[in-house]
């Protein structure tokens, strides 16, 4: 049997080049003796659509491309790069120069979405595609947290009230980063998810589930259920819903995204945003018993329940603590904030510390995380939590629940609900701000030694097995 | 319903087997109006200016004396081609610097109209055939024209 050769081609218009690069292509590599499969991507949609097996067993990779396309499919392998026109006059060079790896370039990552225009649903099962899918929302919304919580940060760098004045730039960058990107961040997340199971089709029960669980308070856990709910009840209707081939496109255009996201909004709100709810309630109410009491159970209790990140459940402390600011009572402020600043922190000293546990990509989210955590932006650990909760979140418990231990024990305070590091060139906004700074750094150092701890052992176990 | 022919897209009026166009430019041109003549057109001036836009990307003449110029635009009102065979060639700046003698304009509507879209796939393909094309350049009538391209049309039905 001949060698295998797959290609994609795409013109701009894709009415014309597109397939008349695909039959030179296919008729050269038959003539040839070759196996050649050609995915033509025009202007009414993709044909003779690629599979991950096909795509995994090519010996030779063509895109004869006139426009961007996704590109992920070929993660990892040599492609061969030509226009559409160049592989409909040299049809012959292509296919040999793809298949002898000649003037081929490496595409970046490892093969991460298989399958993903062939058959919406994706071949891998369980944990590990799951993890894929997951991966593949974290990759859509890291530049998204970044973006946001730089640019929140910077407001913040005009006094950490300057962004309530309308119309001064520190309004807007905190409107661009704070309700803007911050704000979109698990949408984005939820919406991606749902992609990578469901493709196109999974995009708006994604995006909008995602919107719901934000806005319900159910974190970056509630992002990601609602990312998978909407991929797979999508997949649910396309597979399980059989209407007249003259009413497909009524299908694809009306009932699929109204039923998916309509039933993933509902799930949203009810089953998931009462109990949220309910939860809330008890846990403002525990905390409330709690003080007075010991400082050191606080702090415990403080730390545990940051675990998710600026979650539902971290929500309650920090609500707690601002709530207390309006009584006069200023530790729990200060110990919360320390639960909020340390996950962030710790996990970029542990990506500074140990480069080489980390793909390039953490390590420069990595970077941006040290800066979010200065700023009291949890946000920045999620993509890492995401990606690898349970080395990320009992590292980021630990820490927090440490910090804040030592916050309360030191008496130190903080008057204002937000801020981090940049409080302290505001007057008499942290009372105690050594022992504030020993708390976020034992606390960071804790989150970094336990996260460089559990993740070299996860990767010894991965490693033997 | 009846399959759509590439017929279908091709009136009689939109073809001339006589034209002399003495460069790029006038082929183009001559070929828009063959086009307008058939009724595709809402606005003739700004699907001109899609045909010339695509061109500049790179050149539709995609070598031995075929050229495929385009145009997507809503200034389409339904999709259509335009033919023309040119005896003695004209400099299209071709892919392969040869003249081209054969050219087909198509007008695509700015949707996402498959059927006709596909047809007009067929047409491109078909056209790689050399036989099928220098059958085409040999037409004597528009009549035949048209046959051929209807034989040819039935011969392909994997396509």
């Amino acid at each position: 049997m001949g060698k295998k050769v797959v290609a994609i081609t795409a013109c701009t218009t894709g009415i014309a080049h597109t397939y008349m690069a695909a039959e030179k292509l296919q008729k050269t590599g038959t003539q040839l003796g070759y196996e050649i499969k050609v995915e033509t991507q025009g202007a009414s949609g993709a044909k003779n659509i690629l599979t991950a097996e096909e795509i995994a067993e090519a010996d030779g990779i063509i895109l004869a491309i006139d426009k961007g396309i996704d590109e992920s499919r070929f993660a990892g392998r040599e492609v061969y790069r030509v226009k559409a026109a160049g592989a409909i006059k040299e049809p012959q060079k292509v296919i040999e120069n793809a298949v002898g790896k000649i003037g081929t370039e490496k595409l970046a990552g490892t093969a991460v979405q298989t399958g993903q225009a062939s058959k919406p649903a994706n071949g891998e099962k369980g944990i590990k595609g799951a993890y894929k899918h997951v991966m593949a929302g974290v990759s859509y919304m890291l530049p998204v947290v970044v973006a946001g919580g730089i640019l929140t940060a910077l407001s913040f760098a005009f006094g950490v009230y300057a962004y309530e004045e309308e119309g001064t730039l520190a309004w807007a960058l905190h409107l661009i980063g704070a309700s803007g990107a911050l704000g979109i961040m698990i949408p984005v997340f939820s919406a991606y998810i749902a992609h990578s199971i469901a493709n196109r089709s999974g995009f708006a029960a994604g995006i909008v589930g995602g919107w719901v669980a934000n806005s319900i308070g159910a974190g970056f856990i509630g992002g990601i259920l609602a990312g998978f709910l909407a991929g797979y009840v999508t997949l649910l209707i396309v597979e399980k819903l059989s209407m007249p081939k003259s009413l497909q496109g009524v299908k694809d255009i009306l009932v699929v995204p109204i039923l998916s996201t309509g039933i993933v909004g509902l799930v949203m709100v009810f089953v998931l945003g009462k109990p949220i709810q309910a939860v809330t309630a008890a846990l403002t109410g525990f905390l409330t018993s709690l003080s007075g009491g010991s400082i050191i159970l606080l702090g415990v209790i403080f730390g545990l329940l940051y675990w998710d990140l600026g979650g539902p459940i971290s929500k309650v402390v920090y609500t707690f603590a601002v709530g207390l600011l309006a009584e006069g009572v200023y530790a729990p402020m200060a110990a919360a904030m320390v639960c909020g600043m340390v996950p962030p922190i710790g996990i970029a000293l542990a990506t500074l510390l140990k480069p080489k546990l980390w793909t390039a990509e953490q390590r420069e989210a990595g970077k941006a995380a040290l800066f979010l955590g200065f700023s009291f932006i949890t946000e920045g650990a999620i993509p890492f939590a995401a990606e690898d909760p349970k080395v990320i979140l009992p590292a980021c418990m630990a820490g927090s629940a440490v910090g804040s231990i030592v916050s309360l024990m030191m008496g130190a305070q903080i008057v204002a609900p937000h801020g981090g590091l940049f409080l302290l060139v505001i007057p008499n906004a942290i009372a105690n701000v050594g022992g504030f700074l020993l708390a976020l750094t034992a606390g960071a150092a804790v989150t970094m030694l336990l996260t460089l701890l559990l993740k070299t052992l996860d990767l010894k176990k991965k490693g033997s097995k | 319903m009846a399959k759509l022919k590439i017929t279908d897209l091709l009136a009689k009026e939109s073809i001339s087997l006589t034209s002399t166009p003495k460069t790029k430019k006038e082929a183009l041109d001559e070929a828009i109006a063959l086009m307008a003549k058939s009724g595709k057109l809402r606005d003739i001036d700004a699907y001109r200016e899609a045909v010339y836009a695509r061109e500049t990307e790179g050149t539709t003449g995609i070598g031995e004396g075929l050229a495929i110029p385009h145009g997507k635009s809503n200034a389409v009102i339904r999709p259509g081609l335009a033919a023309m065979t040119i005896k003695n060639g004209v400099d299209y700046e071709a892919l392969d610097d040869e003249p081209v003698t054969l050219l087909f304009l198509i007008a695509a509507p700015d949707t996402e109209d498959n059927i006709h879209l596909d047809v007009l796939a067929k047409l491109s393909v078909m056209l790689m055939d050399e036989e099928f094309a220098n059958a085409l350049r040999g037409a004597a009538t528009v009549e035949t024209f048209l046959e051929i391209i209807d034989r040819a049309d039935a011969l392909r039905e994997d396509l």
